[in-house]
């Protein structure tokens, strides 16, 4: 632990003085500019067990508000029938409700008006367009006021959505009833739902395409690139995290949860980080082979 | 004796005109009215829905906005029998206390006082904030509706600090303008002997019955004026009346107590808004469920510039009749009376104080 | 910067964010109709807010002298750059002597930069007010499309989609050139570029939008100010950083 830490703070030096020689674990052409990469998950079981992969982000989120970093965090609660819905949380406690992933819409961005309206700072997870979204905002706020309270933008990987309704049939066609849905996952290429009764479902990643939310076709950020940190599974061993810290703010919040023994690490090597890369790549090139690809405005001086 | 038309700036939207005859450089009769094109709320919401009642009232005139969309919510609520639940109001109330501090800051700014302009621009960042938490945006806000307020939860903390936080800034400038305004005095001779009406609170009990509202060409006697007004002057109990923080803070010496009354209204809004947000539960219930059906119902509210009235004819989710009746078309009977036998360049640092905008004039 | 603001037919709200924001960064507004001011003002950029009814010629000779008078022209707020709220007041039911006759203020001048609103927050101001002293054409480039006549605009053909936003002027080719969500929602709705962030919902100025996992319009609500669709991370690209 200690040599992980030195290792963060080794890191830093190197960004501050410029004098970047060493290899750079991911390549910031794919994945955005960052700081330092992790591997990182909570060290409250309760968290993991609730979590998606290491509970890192509840675990982060949490440490933010404990530490009076920020008041409120956005996130997604899950409804009855895995219908995800935004939710401002103020009480560490509440974030666990807020932990794993739903696999369909959740529009946390539109709770953000809210919370800076109620609290002084404010953080957000999200899928990486609302972390574009809210990054957009902060530079044309036409009509948010106070976006600088926005004081941390946790990014969550994402290949796609699904919309609710075609989550179920999704779930349908793989002949499993969204009430006996114990988890799901996107896993090691495969959407992987797992039934209460402890059978395991999967469908390969490539046949989801039909079934996913048609904006994500031409969405080209994998790792959320504009967050102040990005959390993912791909490349981490399991029930861990990819911590991708980008900003100085993410950083001393990041020092400061290890240091306080909310997060333990691991050294990045034992994960598999070509994929991250990997992942990252086939998303911008994906756009290419997307139906949007041809997609042309209408106008009315040009023939369709 | 000579005729003059003066455009007065007085800081706030659209064109306000003084009509004024003048011997020796005094003013012996004058009629003050408005030019600007109306926006004509009254046929604008006709067959819309309740709703968009409101927000076109809080898009009249931004001095007003919040309390303007307070009046309508509260004549639809009043048409429909709804019952608001009490911490609404009470919300409602702190909101109307935060538009009154912004609008009073925004005229001191504008004023022809020497006031501090960051001191002002602190109170009225305090009256942001708190029109942001209880009115989710800092202007025109849109959190008011037909049966409360649309919030989840009362940020009640984040009011009271802002509302706190300022204080001692507004008793600055309360000092300040005290001052400011008795020098002032001292150039300017005037006496205000006007009829006045408004109490210090949120709602007034004016109703249609008290107000007569008359049309330019029956109010206006000087041709220049008849010309250029675009706008209906109202009386309440069929006289010129002053309404708004002078008639509410009894201060009705001399016009340019206006801003004195406006001075202590800030800091009097500021406490109110502290004291209600500190009894309110932030989890307490702020909206009831609004069944549309027809009616028809008044209210008036005491509107930062004065006591605003506002009825509504309802046919099941449509608005089948309106009126508005502004501080400034009460104001605007009286503001002639105001100008007569005081010295002819003084009739616009007067009339600026009496806080007349073309805008909400017209409507 | 110097700074001058003529209002037209307007709530005044754009001006009051406009004046906060300058007192904030340290602008100078040496010349607003507001404050009585006329003839052409000594200004680095003139902002307009509101609408104009057509016929009040002394409006429109107003509006000349000023515009000419300065070499950046802002249109401040959705009433003067594309009708906003005001525009309700064109085509009603029964309009009667008034109405059918306002326009926004961007109809009868030519316009720099617009920067959409109901009224644009004080923040929002203040970094366009940034991005016009660093004179910074990234950032300006969204005020500057939304300012133009696109009317005029061609596709650029066979345009295909390379990035997760639609360049501007293509979603203005295909909306109906009002620019808000109320009044099409099929430009990022319907053509499936919605990802359900709900930033729409949060940045509309009369709460009229409420998201079911897509943005849904409360039709009485909206005023048509089209801050739904600047704000939309879809709308149009930013630059990073
Ligand atoms: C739709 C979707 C697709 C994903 N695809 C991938 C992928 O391909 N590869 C990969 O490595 N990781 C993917 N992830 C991220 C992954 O599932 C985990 O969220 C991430 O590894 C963080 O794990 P954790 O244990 O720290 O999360 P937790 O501690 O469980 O926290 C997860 C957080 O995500 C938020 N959240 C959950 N669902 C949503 C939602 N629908 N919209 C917005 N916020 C939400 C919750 O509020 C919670 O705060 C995806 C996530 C989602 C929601
Ligand atoms: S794939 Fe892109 S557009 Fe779709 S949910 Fe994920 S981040 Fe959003
Ligand atoms: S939906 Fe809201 S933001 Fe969009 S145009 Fe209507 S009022 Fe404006
Ligand atoms: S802001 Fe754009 S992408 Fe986001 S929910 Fe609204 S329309 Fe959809």
């Amino acid at each position: 632990m200690r040599k992980i830490l030195r290792k963060l703070v080794g890191k830093e030096e190197e960004t501050e003085t410029g004098t970047d020689g060493g290899e750079r674990p991911l390549d910031p052409e794919l994945v955005g500019e960052y700081r330092t990469v992790l591997l990182t998950r909570a060290t409250d079981e309760r968290v993991r067990e609730a979590g998606q992969d290491g509970g890192t982000t509840t675990a982060l989120l949490a440490h933010a508000l404990d530490e009076g970093h920020v008041d409120a965090v956005v996130a997604a609660v899950k409804k009855n029938g895995w219908k995800p819905e935004p939710r401002i949380i103020t009480d560490p406690d509440e974030l666990i409700e807020a932990a794993g992933s739903k696999y369909s819409i959740s529009p946390n961005v539109s709770l953000l008006n809210e919370a800076l309206a109620a609290h002084e700072s404010v953080a957000i997870v999200g899928t990486p367009c609302q972390i574009t979204a809210v990054r957009k905002a902060q530079k044309y706020p036409y009509g948010l006021p106070d976006t600088d309270a926005v004081a941390l933008t946790v990014g969550i990987f994402c290949t796609e959505n699904f919309e609710y309704d075609n989550l179920l049939a999704l779930l349908k066609d793989m002949n499993v009833d969204i009430d006996d849905v114990e988890r799901m996952d996107i896993s090691k290429g495969k959407f992987i739902v797992l039934t209460k009764d402890g059978e395991e479902h999967t469908v390969p990643v490539k046949e989801l395409g039909r079934y996913s939310n048609e904006a994500c076709e031409y969405c080209t950020d994998f790792t959320a690139e504009e967050a102040d940190v990005s959390v993912g599974s791909v490349g981490a061993p399991d029930g861990w995290n990819v911590l991708i810290v980008r900003t100085e703010t993410a950083e001393e919040l990041v020092q400061s949860a290890v240091e306080n023994d909310v997060l333990e690490t691991k050294d990045p090597e034992e994960g598999n980080l070509n994929l991250v890369e990997k992942l990252s790549e086939d998303k911008k090139t994906r756009i290419q082979a997307s139906k949007c690809a041809t997609w042309r405005p209408y106008h009315p001086n040009v023939p369709l | 004796m000579e005729i003059k038309t003066v455009r007065i700036p007085t800081g706030t939207p659209g064109d306000i005109h003084a009509v004024m005859e003048v011997s020796d450089g005094v003013i012996v009769n004058a009629e003050v009215c408005s030019s600007t094109t109306p926006l004509a709320w009254e046929t604008l919401v006709l067959e819309k829905h309740p709703e968009f009642a409101i927000v076109a009232a809080e898009r009249v005139c931004a001095g007003c906005d919040a309390s303007a969309g307070l009046a309508v919510a509260e004549a639809i609520e009043n048409a429909l029998e709804v019952q608001v639940p009490d911490a609404a109001t009470e919300a409602r109330e702190a909101l109307n206390a935060a538009n009154t501090v912004r609008s009073h800051a925004t005229s001191l700014l504008k004023s022809d006082l020497d006031l501090d302009a960051d001191a002002l621009y602190t109170v009225i960042k305090a009256a942001k904030k708190v029109l942001h938490a209880l009115g989710r945006k800092p202007d025109h806000p849109p959190a008011i509706t037909p049966g409360g307020l649309e919030l989840e939860t009362i940020p009640t903390a984040k009011v009271e600090n802002a509302a706190k936080e300022a204080l001692e800034t507004a008793e600055k400038i309360k000092d300040d303008t005290a001052s400011a305004v008795d020098d002032l005095k001292d150039e300017i001779q005037a006496e205000m002997n006007v009829e006045t009406y408004g109490e210090p609170g949120y709602k007034a009990d004016l109703t249609p019955d008290d107000v007569e509202i008359v049309p330019p060409d029956e109010f206006y006697r000087m041709k220049s004026a008849l010309e250029l007004a675009n706008n209906h002057v109202a009386l309440v109990d069929g006289n010129p009346t002053l309404v708004g923080p002078q008639a509410r803070k009894n201060l009705t010496d001399h016009p340019l107590d206006a801003y004195t009354a406006k001075a202590e209204e800030i800091v009097e809004s500021l406490e109110k808004i502290a004291e209600t947000s500190e009894n309110l539960d932030p989890n307490a219930d702020v909206k009831t469920d609004v069944e549309y059906t027809s009616g028809e119902g008044h209210a008036a509210v005491e509107a930062p510039e004065g006591t605003l009235l506002v009825t509504i004819k309802l046919r099941n989710d449509r608005v089948d009749e309106a009126l508005m009746v502004t501080p400034s078309n009460v104001k605007a009977a009286v503001a002639g009376r105001v100008l007569k036998d005081l010295e002819e360049e003084h009739a616009p640092t007067v009339i600026k104080a009496l806080g007349l905008s073309g805008r909400c004039l017209t409507h | 910067m110097k700074i001058a603001v003529l209002s037209l037919m307007a709530c005044g709200a754009c001006a009051r964010n406009l004046e906060e924001a300058c007192h904030e960064t340290g602008h100078e507004i040496v010349w607003s109709s507001l404050d009585g001011d006329t003839g052409k003002p000594d200004a680095d950029v003139l902002f307009i807010d509101g609408a104009v009814d057509f016929t009040d010629h002394e409006t429109l000779e107003k509006l000349q002298e000023t515009t000419s008078a300065v070499g950046t022209v802002v249109s401040l707020g959705s009433c003067a750059a594309t009708g906003g709220f005001e525009r309700h007041v064109i085509g009603m039911r029964d309009p009667d002597r008034y109405h059918f006759t306002v326009f926004p203020a961007a109809k009868f001048t030519d316009t720099d930069y617009a920067i959409t609103g109901c009224p644009p927050t004080t923040d929002a101001i203040a970094a366009f007010l940034q991005a016009l002293d660093e004179r910074d054409e990234e950032a300006l480039r969204p005020y500057k499309v939304l300012s133009g006549d696109y009317h005029a605009l061609k596709p650029d053909l066979p345009a295909p989609v390379t990035g997760p936003e639609l360049p501007v002027e293509d979603v203005l080719l295909t909306s109906n050139k009002d620019l808000c969500l109320g009044c099409d929602l099929d430009v990022i709705e319907k053509d499936l570029f919605c990802v359900g962030c709900g930033t729409c919902s949060t940045a509309c100025p009369a709460m009229a939008i409420v998201m079911d996992e897509k943005p849904v319009i409360r039709q009485e609500r909206c005023i048509r100010c089209g801050t739904c669709f600047a704000s939309c991370p879809r709308s149009f690209k930013t630059t990073r950083g």
